[in-house]
């Protein structure tokens, strides 16, 4: 009896799951052919309903209505989401008959909103990337669409402003999967002081190279303040090594130093020769008073920390406009001491786009895509909000924009992230970062170092369970080493077993066998 | 059909459960089905029947790190210890609350024990690092230091944490387990105690002879439920009340804090599959045992 | 023997106020913190009274931007609603498997069991309600997945109806021809109050304190509970703590709770909870029985 009820529910289970699996992949496919056989037409039938394009394009804008869905990070409020896709679809109706839609989730929920809802094929059109989305996971599970020919018909200001090494930076297996947002794409790495503290100690600062030269500053700073914190950690992380670490892209294996253009080492970091002694000098002082107690699972944020007078510095990436940003969440005056010289690598490229396989007509969403990417207007949209509501120009001339009078994030419902819309630097500058913010980004695109194997996309499909098990022993050891609150010394030796028991040879060498190829096919 | 001839079919109750059935099909058995990609190399658009079979191979990762049997010994021995210690104390608090008089006093002593059970396991976390943080915590600050002993640094000494999260688990579920053993021990016929009394039993011989036995049935299926899900652990207590500190990770590493930050983190939506189902079957083939053996000592007791 | 029993019954209600105490002093210190001044507890850390007594943390979270009040009467509506037709669904299922004369009887118990212990997990049953039942941000989402039917509840109630309400009364009843609707309904329901008032009580607190259900199956900011609400905000510290804040930092407007946040947080989300919850806990003994079926 217990068996054929079961029996019954099972076939019954499986017809279902098997129409959902069936029905979102059909959806995909058949949609690219019927709109691309009608963009075809739109061209040359409808061209006269259109408004004034620019010579040579073909005009969009007698295509069938379509809504993109954008989806992406940061809180936006209903209303607010609504009413900026509107302003949105007023630009994009008038070119493509497309309306836009606006989804936006909350930093901390939004990879596993996203994750569940490419799982269960709902459709998003255009999806904003981050770290935790990655280009080489999205791709090898058929999350995302490989973005080659929509470039090359709907993507034509994307193909031009993108250089060829960024796009095999955002490529697997030769397939460009994702367009990386234009906006700094480097680092530098450093320690961001309060000022009001520092100047008072009436050292010299001009000096510092390494953070181990940081030390009779923390000391004289310890003397001074007893109560204070000489370096806070970040709500627990003191992840900024200041070594000019190349990532490789991410998991394990690095070259230990970007500007070394003959190093092409894969070497494990976490049991580097450079790491212990990291680890050490933050033990020592953390013994000494220099670091805060408990740093690794301290829960203050180390803007709250500074900004409250309880710590009187901590490590910071750098780039542009960095000191008004703390400033920015601090309330106080910061300096930014400059540790490791700004550089770029693949990582660095963390902010993208997508068109995920659930786009009912990719090329509608490329199109909308190209437009985020050339066109101001939309730009500012999605990144500020409308003007006069959402912002007001302190200087018109140079573009300089801030919030209303009385008005602030929590009462528009819109959080302001220029990084993750695709091209910030198109679009208004917010008071406090100034503006020359993006000239002075732009120029230090320029100066980054590149490492040398800048471009080079590590796939780790085939260790991914080594990588999980090299994860368990790193998040045992990291945090307690990076802040100084374990001395490596009790741990170093049993850590560097487990290590090799998880397979990270395994991983460093497929790693290395991958940089290598790449470095004889590029250079 | 053919015995449903002498004794007629009472479709009413059937009717009853129509309900209830597509409920459990549609939020429970349907999506089980999806377990399948713990088999499987999971590609979004292929879908979950299209996606290329890789037999056991997201298995591996649960048992590739020499972490593996510590991460198992703390999963159940944690477990195993909640199991004993919150039939410890619910049933003796229900017993202790039962012997008092006032049903005044009854309901205000039961109302305290529940308020920890209504606020999540985040807030506990913040209410446990008010305690415990090194520089800023109630213990340090307010007993350790008036009482001239040196501060100590709780979240980097893990031969505290057994007793910590033991004592955080109790903290947040005494007052549930209290309420389900009370109501069992308070529904037995005073008729046994005045028997008892006659007889001059003691309170002892009361408590052991007559109420325990009587709510065995209650210990039981209680029991069994939670050994069906003694591969699982509440995430929130040994992942976000340590505050995920490394040092205490010998202690506080069990599955599903390995699954969130090993396979979640770096691994496949497979390998997270393969994770779930690995705990529910062990889980389940426990449970089947464990009835079995119940069923064999007492039948009436076994829950199916 | 008078004198023995004083003797305990004093000991009894030592122990039993010192479990109050264990129970009720965490709480204190969450109270007193919430109403604290931020640098005060920095400073000089936690303690059972206010430090530098503070109403900022509040302000910040009833500033009526933020919705709360329409948030507070989501999670009212939820829980009542929620309450009503998940202890509907439960009775009608629990009442039929009670019955020894049901044929095929240990089937749908053991289906029963069989959900608590297997589930497929997050992803499919998202699945299942958004994409083959579109409850997405309907008020439908807060109470259908997951909650509405929960296994051990059902075993509960079962358990009671098996071991409270003997098969001579139904018998009769049916003797004078009243279907088995109306036997549940006049007869098996108001012999069940105790279950039912405790049910009531679980299932309702469930429903106020879900945030689940809201965070995945409900994106509209003018829909959310409260619960969900406060959660949001809590999410964004561990997110914190996991070191993937650098995105937030470099956002305008992205809002980083301090500790006196977090706490005044909880204490809302409790708040209605604790000055409700006196009312119903007269109701709430007697209850229960979770063991298996008699006889």
């Amino acid at each position: 009896m217990l068996k054929k009820q079961l029996g019954i529910l099972l076939a019954a289970a499986m017809t279902a799951g098997m129409l959902a699996g069936c029905g979102s992949a059909d959806n995909s496919s058949t949609a690219d052919t019927t709109t691309a056989a009608e963009e075809e037409n739109a061209g040359n039938t409808e061209a006269s309903e259109g408004l004034a394009e620019e010579s040579g394009e073909t005009d969009l804008s007698g295509q069938d209505p379509y809504t993109v869905r954008i989806v992406a990070d940061g809180f936006g409020s209903e209303e607010a989401c609504a009413e900026i896709a509107a302003a949105v679809s007023e630009i994009t109706q008038k070119k493509f008959n497309t309306t836009v839609e606006i989804s936006r989730y909350d930093f901390a929920t939004y990879v596993d909103q996203v994750q569940t809802e490419l799982a269960s094929g709902e459709k998003i059109d255009l999806l904003g990337g981050v770290s935790d989305l990655s280009i080489p996971s999205a791709a090898s599970q058929g999350q995302v669409l490989a973005l080659d020919d929509l470039l090359a018909s709907d993507g034509q200001g994307i193909l031009s402003d993108i250089s060829k090494e960024d796009l095999a930076s955002t490529s697997i297996d030769g397939k460009v999967y994702a367009v990386r947002n234009n906006k700094e794409l480097g680092l530098g790495l450093g320690y961001v002081f309060n000022t009001e503290m520092l100047e008072s100690l009436g050292v010299d600062y001009s000096n510092v190279k390494t953070e181990a030269d940081l030390e009779p500053i923390l000391k004289a700073a310890k003397e001074k303040y007893p109560d204070v914190y000489p370096i806070a950690s970040d709500s627990g992380n003191m992840n900024e090594y200041m070594i000019p670490i190349d990532w490789l892209g991410r998991d394990f294996g690095v070259l230990m130093n970007a500007f070394d253009d003959n190093d092409t080492e894969v070497v494990n970091l976490y049991t580097s020769d450079e790491y212990y002694e990291l680890c050490k000098r933050r033990h020592e002082w953390q013994k000494e008073g220099l670091i805060m107690p408990d740093a690794s699972i301290n829960t203050e944020s180390s803007a709250s920390l500074l900004g409250s007078g309880k710590a009187f510095c901590a490590a910071t990436e750098t780039k542009p406009g960095i000191e008004a940003q703390w400033e920015r969440n601090t309330g106080i005056d910061v300096t930014v001491i400059n540790i490791v010289d700004y550089y770029t690598m693949t990582s660095c490229l963390n902010n993208y786009w997508y068109i995920p396989y659930t786009s009912e007509q990719p090329e509608r969403a490329m199109q909308v895509l190209n437009e985020m990417y050339t066109n101001p207007d939309v730009a500012n949209l999605l990144i500020y909000g409308i003007e006069g509501k959402y912002y007001e120009f302190t200087d018109k001339e140079n573009g300089v924009i801030q919030y209303p009078e009385g008005a602030s994030s929590d009462s528009l419902g819109w959080t302001i992230t220029a990084w993750h819309f695709p091209n910030e630097l198109i679009a208004y500058k917010w008071v406090t970062d100034g503006k020359d913010i993006w000239d002075e980004t732009i120029q230090f695109n320029k100066d980054c170092h590149p490492s040398q194997a800048k471009g080079f996309v590590w796939d780790s499909t085939d260790v991914t369970n080594e990588i999980v098990a090299c994860t368990t022993v790193m998040n045992k050891y990291r945090a307690g080493l990076n802040s100084g609150d374990v001395d490596p010394d009790t741990v170093w030796d049993q850590m560097k077993a487990e290590y090799e028991e998880a397979g990270i040879d395994k991983i460093l060498t497929e790693k290395q066998k991958q940089l290598d190829e790449w470095l004889a096919a590029n250079k | 059909m053919k015995k449903a001839k002498h004794k007629k079919i009472n479709w009413a109750l059937y009717v009853m459960l129509i309900p209830g059935l597509f409920y459990l099909l549609f939020n429970n058995y349907i999506p089980m089905t999806f377990t399948v990609i713990a088999f499987k190399k999971y590609n979004f658009q292929k879908g979950v029947w299209g996606s290329e079979f890789v037999g056991l191979e997201n298995f591996k990762s649960l048992f590739s790190t020499r972490d593996s049997w510590i991460i198992l010994r703390n999963t159940v021995g944690y477990n195993l210890v909640f199991i004993v210690i919150s039939l410890v104390i619910g049933l003796a608090l229900a017993i202790l609350l039962d012997e008092l008089k006032s049903g005044k006093a009854k309901r205000r002593y039961q109302m305290s024990y529940l308020l920890p059970y209504m606020i999540s396991i985040t807030v506990v976390s913040y209410i446990v690092y008010a305690l415990l943080s090194t520089d800023t915590g109630f213990i340090n600050n307010s007993i350790l230091k008036p009482l001239g002993l040196e501060p100590i640094s709780w979240y980097s000494r893990p031969k505290y944490w057994p007793f910590i999260l033991t004592a955080v688990n109790q903290w947040k579920w005494l007052g549930y387990n209290c309420i389900i053993y009370y109501s069992s021990v308070i529904s037995i016929d005073d008729g046994y105690y005045e028997a008892a009394a006659i007889d001059g039993a003691t309170r002892w011989q009361r408590i052991f002879h007559i109420t325990i036995p009587i709510i065995r049935s209650t210990i039981i299926t209680m029991t069994l439920l939670q050994l069906g899900s003694i591969f699982r652990s509440d995430f929130g207590l040994f992942y976000q009340v340590p505050m995920d500190s490394s040092a205490l990770m010998n202690v506080t590493n069990t599955i599903d804090t390995y699954v969130y930050r090993g396979i979640k983190s770096v691994g496949t939506l497979g390998m997270s599959s393969a994770a779930g189902l690995y705990q529910s079957v062990v889980g389940f083939v426990l449970v089947l045992l464990a009835n079995y053996v119940v069923r064999k000592i007492d039948k009436e007791s076994a829950m199916f | 023997m008078v004198k023995k029993d004083k003797a305990f019954l004093i000991i009894d209600n030592i122990v039993l106020i010192l479990v109050a105490l264990f129970c009720i002093l965490p709480f204190v210190l969450l109270f007193s913190s919430s109403f604290s001044n931020e640098q005060a507890i920095l400073h000089e850390g936690y303690s059972l009274l206010p430090r530098h007594f503070d109403l900022t943390a509040y302000k910040y979270v009833l500033n009526g931007s933020n919705g709360i009040i329409r948030a507070y009467g989501y999670s009212a509506a939820v829980t009542l609603i929620g309450t009503v037709l998940s202890l509907v669904i439960t009775t009608l299922y629990a009442y039929p498997v009670s019955r020894k004369d049901l044929r095929g009887r240990s089937v749908f118990s053991f289906l029963l069991f069989f959900s608590i212990l297997f589930n497929g997990g997050l992803i499919p049953t998202y699945m299942m309600w958004t994409g083959t039942f579109h409850i997405k941000n309907t008020f439908a989402a807060y109470i259908v997945p997951t909650l509405l039917m929960n296994g051990f509840y059902v075993i509960m109630a079962r358990n009671f109806f098996a071991q409270n309400i003997p098969s001579a009364i139904l018998e009769s009843a049916k003797m004078d021809g009243a279907g088995e609707f109306k036997i549940l309904w006049s007869i098996v329901v108001p012999m069940s109050k105790p279950i039912l008032a405790t049910l009531t009580l679980f299932i309702s607190l469930n429903y106020w304190n879900d945030w689940q259900n809201g965070l995945y199956y409900v994106t509209k900011d003018n829909m959310y509970t409260i619960q969900v609400l406060l959660n949001r905000m809590l999410l964004d510290t561990l997110y914190m703590q996991q070191g993937l804040a650098k995105n937030m930092a470099g956002s305008i407007g992205a809002s980083m709770p301090t500790s006196t946040l977090k706490m005044a947080i909880a204490v809302l989300g409790a708040l209605p909870v604790m000055i409700i919850f006196p009312f119903v806990s007269k109701y709430l003994t007697g209850g229960i029985v979770v063991g298996a079926v008699k006889g």
